[in-house]
C-alpha cells in the first residue's frame, strides 16, 4: 500500500479528488439499481429525497433508545441485585444469631427446646424445635428472613458439652434433619 | 481527515439543495432534535452507569461488613472475654490475626466500616456491622448487617481439681454390684454392674448431685454390663451376653425403665466377648476380648442410626483385647492387651473400611496391658495394669500426627506402687487440664493429675474407704466426677467455683 502524506498540499488535493471520485460513484450505482429494480415505492422515494434520511434517522434512533433502555434496565438491575444480596445476607446473619443464641442456651441447658422467633429490625429469625436429647446428637435448625430473602442453616451437633462439637454447619434450601 | 468530513457536509449540503422542501430552518431545526435527543439519551446512559456502579458499590460494602463480622467471629473464637461494648474497627494485627482497632477502617477507595457491640445478657453480644461511602454527589449508601455472638465456642470453664470434695454417695446394698462404667443423660446416669447375678444396671436420678436417688430399681438385665454410651433417647450397652452382647435401650422414660424397653441387640461372634463401646455420630465402635478363632473379629464399627436396628458395618481382627476406646476424628485409641502395642490406633475415617494406621500403634516399656485410654485436647492417655517397674499411666502428645511419635514425650506417672489392678478406668476433663484416675492404690485409690503442659504431676487423691476406685467418669455439663467403686457411685467435686485451668 502506498502511503501518501496529508501534510502536503498536493496529497491533499489528490485526496480529496479520489474521495469526490467515490462519492460521484455512490451515487451512480445508488441511481442505476434503483432505475434497475423498478420498484414502486423506491421510484415513490426517489421522488421524496428526504424520506431515506428521516428513515435512517429513526432508525437510527430506535437502536439508540432500545440500548439505551437496556442499559437503564441493566443499571437497575444491578442496583436492584445490590439490594437482594444485601437481603441475603442479613438473613443468613439473623439465621446465625438464632443458631448461636440455641448453642449457647443448649450448653447452660441441654433441654432448652427451641422453638422461637427473634425480631431485629425489619427482620426475623426463628429457631425450630431442636432435636435429639441429652448431651449428644441434637440438631439445630435456624431460619433467617428479611425482606423478601430467605436462609436455613441446618447443625448438626455431636456433642454439646464440652467442648461442643459440630458435626456439621450447612446452608440448606430446606430443612431435613429437623422436624 | 478534518478535511474529508467537511467535504463530506458539503457534498450532502450540495445532494440535499437540489430536493425541493429542503430548507435551511429544517437543518436548524434537526440539529435541535438531534442534540436534545443526543442529550436525553447521554444523560439516560450517564444514570444507568450510574445505578450499576451504585450496585457495585453496594456490594463492595457487603463483603467489607461480612468481613467485619467475620473478623469479630473470630475475635470471639479466640476469646470470648476479649469481646465489650463499644464500637470498633476489625483489621487483621500483625501477628496474623484479627483484631479490634480504633472505631472504624476506612478502605484506600473511601469505605468505613465498623462493628458495634452490645452487651445483651450473660454470654451474647448484639453486633451491628456497619459500612457506609460517599462517592461524589450521588454515590452515597451505607449497609447494616446484624447479628449475635455468643460464648458457645467458649472452653468450658473447670472447677480447681487440687482439692476434691465428696458432694454425694449413693451406697448399694445386699452383695456388691460392682459399678463399671457410667454416662448421663439430663438428670440421669446410667451406671453399669459387673455383677453377674446383679441387676446389670442402676439408674440414678441426679438432679441433686448432694443425694442421688436410684430410680427404675425394679429394672435386671441378669449379666454383667461393662461399658454404656448414650445417642439420643439410646442407651447402648456391651453386656456380657452369650449371644446379646450389644443391647440398645430406650430410655425416653428412666423412671420406669424395664426390660422391654430393649430396642434391639446384636450377638459378637463368640460368646460374651464385648468389652468396650464408644459412639461417633451414628457409628458405635465395639472393642471384644480376643480370640483366636476364625470370624471372630475384635473391633466392630455399627450403624446406630436407627437404634433400633443396629447394623454392623465392618470388623477388623486383632490379637490382643480392646479392653477400652477413645476416639479423635479419624483415629480410634484402644487400650490393648497386646504386648507390643499396648496403645493400638485404628483408622476409622470411613467406619466402613477399618484399619490400622500406619504402624498399628505403640508399645510402651513392659509387656503390662492397656487398661484405659482417653483423649483431650492434643492429647492421648493410656492407663496400664500395674507394673513393679513400670509407669501405669502414659501421656503422649499427639498434637502434629493421631500416630504418637516421640519425641517429644511420652511422659509417665506411677500410679499403683503396691497393688494387682493398676489403672482400672479414666477419664479426662474438655479442659485438658486433668486426668482422674480410678486405681486400687490402697491409699489413694481416686487421682487426679493434672496434665496441663504434658507435666502429668498429681495434684489431688481422694481415699476410699472400701474397695478400689472401679471408675472415674467425668461430666462435662456439671464439672463433676462420678467414681465408681464395688459398692459406691460416689460424686466428686473440686472445692472452689469454676475457673481457669491452673
Amino acid at each position: 500500500m502506498k502511503y501518501v502524506s496529508l501534510r502536503s498540499p498536493t496529497s491533499r488535493q489528490a485526496l480529496m479528488q479520489r474521495f469526490i471520485r467515490f462519492i460521484t460513484f455512490l451515487t451512480f450505482i445508488r441511481s442505476n439499481l434503483i432505475n434497475r429494480m423498478n420498484l414502486r415505492n423506491l421510484r415513490n422515494l426517489q421522488k421524496r429525497p428526504g424520506f431515506i434520511f428521516l428513515l435512517m434517522v429513526l432508525a437510527v434512533g430506535a437502536l439508540v433508545t432500545a440500548t439505551t433502555v437496556s442499559l437503564i434496565l441493566l443499571g437497575l438491575a444491578g442496583e436492584r441485585t445490590g439490594y437482594s444480596v444485601v437481603r441475603s445476607a442479613q438473613a443468613l446473619e439473623l439465621a446465625r444469631l438464632c443458631a448461636e443464641r440455641a448453642l449457647r442456651e443448649l450448653r447452660v441447658d441441654n433441654r432448652y427446646a427451641g422453638g422461637v422467633t427473634v425480631t431485629v429490625g425489619d427482620g426475623t429469625c426463628t429457631l425450630q424445635s431442636i432435636g435429639g436429647s441429652g448431651n449428644n446428637n441434637r440438631t439445630v435448625c435456624a431460619e433467617g428472613r428479611s425482606g423478601g430473602a430467605v436462609r436455613r442453616l441446618e447443625i448438626a451437633v455431636e456433642q454439646i458439652q464440652a467442648p461442643t462439637r459440630i458435626t456439621s454447619w450447612r446452608a440448606v434450601q430446606a430443612f431435613s434433619l429437623c422436624p | 481527515m478534518m478535511m474529508g468530513m467537511v467535504m463530506t457536509v458539503i457534498l450532502m449540503i450540495k445532494s440535499f439543495s437540489q430536493r425541493p422542501g429542503f430548507l435551511f430552518l429544517e437543518v436548524l431545526l434537526g440539529i435541535a432534535v438531534f442534540a436534545i435527543f443526543i442529550a436525553s439519551v447521554g444523560l439516560t446512559i450517564l444514570l444507568g452507569q450510574e445505578t450499576t456502579i451504585g450496585g457495585g458499590d453496594r456490594t463492595r460494602a457487603l463483603t467489607l461488613t461480612e468481613e467485619a463480622l467475620e473478623g469479630t467471629r473470630a475475635i470471639r473464637d479466640a476469646s470470648f472475654s476479649s469481646l465489650r461494648s463499644g464500637v470498633f474497627g476489625v483489621r487483621v494485627g500483625s501477628g496474623g490475626t484479627w483484631v479490634f482497632s480504633g472505631s472504624g477502617t476506612t478502605t484506600s477507595d473511601g469505605y468505613r466500616t465498623s462493628v458495634t457491640l452490645a452487651a445483651s445478657g450473660t454470654g451474647l453480644y448484639r453486633v451491628t456491622g456497619r459500612t457506609v461511602w460517599k462517592h461524589g454527589r450521588n454515590r452515597t449508601g451505607s449497609v447494616v448487617l446484624t447479628t449475635d455472638v455468643t460464648e458457645w465456642r467458649s472452653p468450658p470453664s473447670v472447677g480447681d481439681w487440687r482439692t476434691v470434695t465428696v458432694e454425694g454417695t449413693y451406697t448399694a446394698t445386699g452383695p456388691a454390684p460392682l459399678f463399671t462404667d457410667a454416662a448421663v443423660s439430663g438428670n440421669y446416669a446410667y451406671v453399669s454392674t459387673n455383677n453377674a447375678s446383679g441387676p446389670g444396671l442402676y439408674v440414678f436420678d441426679i438432679s441433686t448431685l448432694a443425694a442421688p436417688t436410684r430410680v427404675s430399681s425394679t429394672f435386671t438385665i441378669s449379666a454383667p454390663v461393662y461399658q454404656l454410651a448414650i445417642r439420643g433417647t439410646a442407651l447402648f450397652m456391651a453386656v456380657g451376653d452369650s449371644s446379646r452382647e450389644i443391647q440398645a435401650y430406650d430410655i425416653s422414660s428412666p423412671t420406669s425403665l424395664t426390660s422391654s424397653d430393649r430396642i434391639d441387640y446384636y450377638g459378637l461372634p463368640g460368646s460374651s466377648r464385648a468389652r468396650s463401646l464408644i459412639i461417633a455420630g451414628t457409628t458405635l465402635y465395639v472393642g471384644a476380648i480376643t480370640s483366636g478363632s476364625s470370624g471372630q473379629d475384635e473391633f466392630y464399627s455399627f450403624n446406630i442410626s436407627n437404634p433400633a436396628d443396629i447394623r454392623l458395618i465392618d470388623s477388623l481382627n486383632d490379637t490382643g483385647s480392646h479392653m477400652d476406646i477413645a476416639l479423635s476424628s479419624t483415629a480410634a485409641y484402644v487400650a490393648s492387651s497386646q504386648d507390643t502395642s499396648e496403645l493400638r490406633l485404628i483408622d476409622v475415617e470411613d467406619p466402613a473400611n477399618l484399619r490400622f494406621a500406619a504402624g498399628g500403634g505403640f508399645n510402651v516399656t513392659d509387656v503390662q496391658d492397656g487398661s484405659a485410654v482417653s483423649r483431650t485436647g492434643t492429647a492421648t492417655l493410656l492407663g496400664r495394669r500395674f507394673g513393679s517397674a513400670i509407669e501405669e499411666l502414659v501421656l503422649f502428645d499427639v498434637a502434629r500426627n493421631p500416630l504418637p511419635s516421640p519425641p517429644p514425650g511420652p511422659w509417665y506417672r506411677d500410679i499403683v506402687f503396691t497393688g494387682s489392678d493398676g489403672v482400672n478406668g479414666m477419664s479426662t476433663d474438655s479442659a485438658s487440664c486433668y486426668a482422674f484416675v480410678a486405681s486400687d492404690l490402697a491409699s489413694a485409690e481416686f487421682q487426679v493429675v493434672s496434665i496441663r503442659d504434658f507435666l502429668v504431676t498429681q495434684v489431688s487423691t481422694y481415699n476410699l474407704t472400701a474397695g478400689p476406685a472401679r471408675n472415674a467418669v467425668y461430666d462435662p455439663a456439671r464439672d463433676r466426677v462420678y467414681l465408681l467403686t464395688p459398692t459406691e457411685f460416689i460424686i466428686l467435686r473440686p472445692n472452689s467455683p469454676p475457673g481457669p485451668c491452673p
